[in-house]
């Protein structure tokens, strides 16, 4: 690999992966965060079923994901003239597509965590903070979210590192267009389609080192606790 | 103070279901549960505090009606003013010391004020703590735990302390010199307490009254400290060991 290559690069798909990730982690952290205390407190008919829908965009190919949100958003899609008129948006071929693929594939990383974390606080602590005057937001807040947190952040910087490499419904819904659907992902495959080598080179080592660095915090806060 | 307690509660888990009906009243200030595990005892100290909701009946505390099923009251928790020791101390284990047993002055989400951490200190001095105000909860001993529970339940100030078995946890030795000290804590705040145990010693050393219970019902109230003063202290401990033996050999 030469270095000549680091100036040359175009630089495009890595600013765009990281503002497609970061929406869709963001959206995924309080989407994940808010629909894993519903299932980790309420007990409601259709949980499991609902639990089942909610895991299914890590199990399911992303091509068959993004063939769904081709048929919820798309231009003759259930929402897509809806969301065209009200709100002027266009999933199809954009970069918001892009944030709305990366923030379902990443979602159920933080739902599940975010759960397991909600799930083992010891409810007496609660109960504690309860008994010396709190009210239910304080309680969430001061005893909850600080005892979750480790959990949620944990979730949150799979989903990142997920969003960051999404593909295929991307790919599906908004294409990969350089310029301005292209992600960091799509520019390896053309770079390689492209026989270009040099440049796939770079990009694989841009999103290798990106990915080691999110899996290594992540297994730091999931890992026994220190301080 | 004057606690009368008259409920109904029913809970049911997936294998049974449990029904309590109770109707006791008392006005001394320590007030012993004795029973079997299983017979009701800490039901009722959390009916109390407000943590779980009896079906009928009628929880009145220094004269307050903390929750009453006809009259539609059932005060939340945090109205309540009641100190609850956890069993296992339940100390929030992300706060070090001082922001557990501060955990009630704070107004979140404002940090402490300065007559606040005043009144923090003072009582963490009262307990021995202050070489571990920064400690985390996990670092401390059994008795070091508990005496934290006790500085953060008696710093707010309750009209009532409910303890949940508070010596269970620890060996024997321990427990004696914490059930002395818990004698001198309730004597200097002047807190009324309600203990739940199954241990005699407890019922011993810190009964006035003692309500003893089977099967989610009071099979007796026994005067303790009546009985004290009429038959002598060491007649009167033989009375109520048989009373407590006589409650297992039932069973």
């Amino acid at each position: 690999m030469e270095f000549a290559t680091l100036t040359m690069l175009d630089w495009d798909p890595l600013w765009l992966t990281l503002r497609v990730a970061t929406l869709a982690t963001l959206v995924a952290l309080v989407l994940g965060t808010a629909s894993a205390l519903l299932f980790a407190r309420v007990r409601f008919p259709g949980r499991d079923v609902l639990d089942a829908i909610l895991t299914l965009p890590m199990v399911m190919p992303p091509t068959v994901l993004g063939y769904y949100l081709i048929v919820v958003f798309g231009r003759n899609g259930w929402f897509g003239p809806w969301l065209e008129q009200t709100f002027g948006i266009h999933l199809i071929f954009t970069w918001q597509g892009a944030v709305v693929a990366a923030a379902i594939v990443a979602f159920p990383l933080v739902f599940k965590s975010a759960r397991a974390a909600f799930e083992n606080i010891e409810p007496t602590l609660e109960r504690a903070a309860r008994t010396l005057g709190s009210t239910e937001p304080a309680v969430f807040f001061r005893v909850t979210l600080p005892l979750a947190t480790r959990g949620i952040v944990a979730g949150t910087l799979l989903a990142y590192a997920r969003a960051m490499g999404e593909f295929g419904a991307t790919l599906m819904i908004a294409g990969n267009l350089p310029g301005r659907t292209q992600t960091l992902s799509m520019a390896v495959y053309d770079a390689v389609q492209a026989g270009d080598q040099a440049r796939a080179d770079m990009l694989v080592v841009v999103i290798s080192v990106t990915c080691v660095l999110i899996l290594v915090v992540s297994g730091r806060l999931l890992g026994p606790r220190h301080h | 103070m004057r606690l009368s307690i008259d409920i109904d509660v029913r809970l049911q888990s997936r294998e049974r279901v449990f029904l309590l009906n109770v109707k006791f009243d008392s006005i001394d200030d320590r007030l012993v549960i004795f029973g079997p595990s299983g017979a009701g005892k800490s039901v009722t100290i959390q009916a109390i505090a407000g943590l779980i909701q009896p079906t009928r009946g009628r929880i009145e505390l220094g004269g307050r009606v903390l929750f009453d099923s006809a009259a539609g009251i059932n005060l939340p928790a945090r109205e309540r003013r009641v100190g609850y020791l956890f069993q296992d101390y339940a100390l929030f284990p992300h706060l070090n010391v001082v922001e557990n047993v501060g955990y009630a002055l704070r107004r979140w989400p404002w940090p402490l004020g300065v007559a606040e951490r005043k009144r923090i200190e003072d009582m963490l001095k009262l307990f021995g703590l202050q070489g571990l105000a920064n400690s985390h909860p996990r670092e401390l001993s059994g008795g070091q735990r508990q005496r934290v529970a006790l500085a953060r339940a008696l710093l707010r100030e309750p009209d009532v302390l409910l303890l949940d078995e508070p010596f269970a946890a620890m060996d024997i030795l321990l427990r004696g010199r914490m059930r002395q000290e818990l004698t001198d804590i309730q004597g200097r705040f002047g807190v009324p307490m309600v203990v739940i145990t199954h241990d005699l010693e407890d019922v011993q050393a810190l009964a006035d009254t003692l309500v003893v219970y089977d099967l989610g019902q009071v099979a007796r109230t026994i005067p303790c400290a009546e009985w004290r003063r009429r038959e002598g202290e060491v007649r009167a401990r033989e009375l109520i060991a048989e009373v407590c033996a006589g409650q297992y050999a039932e069973l």
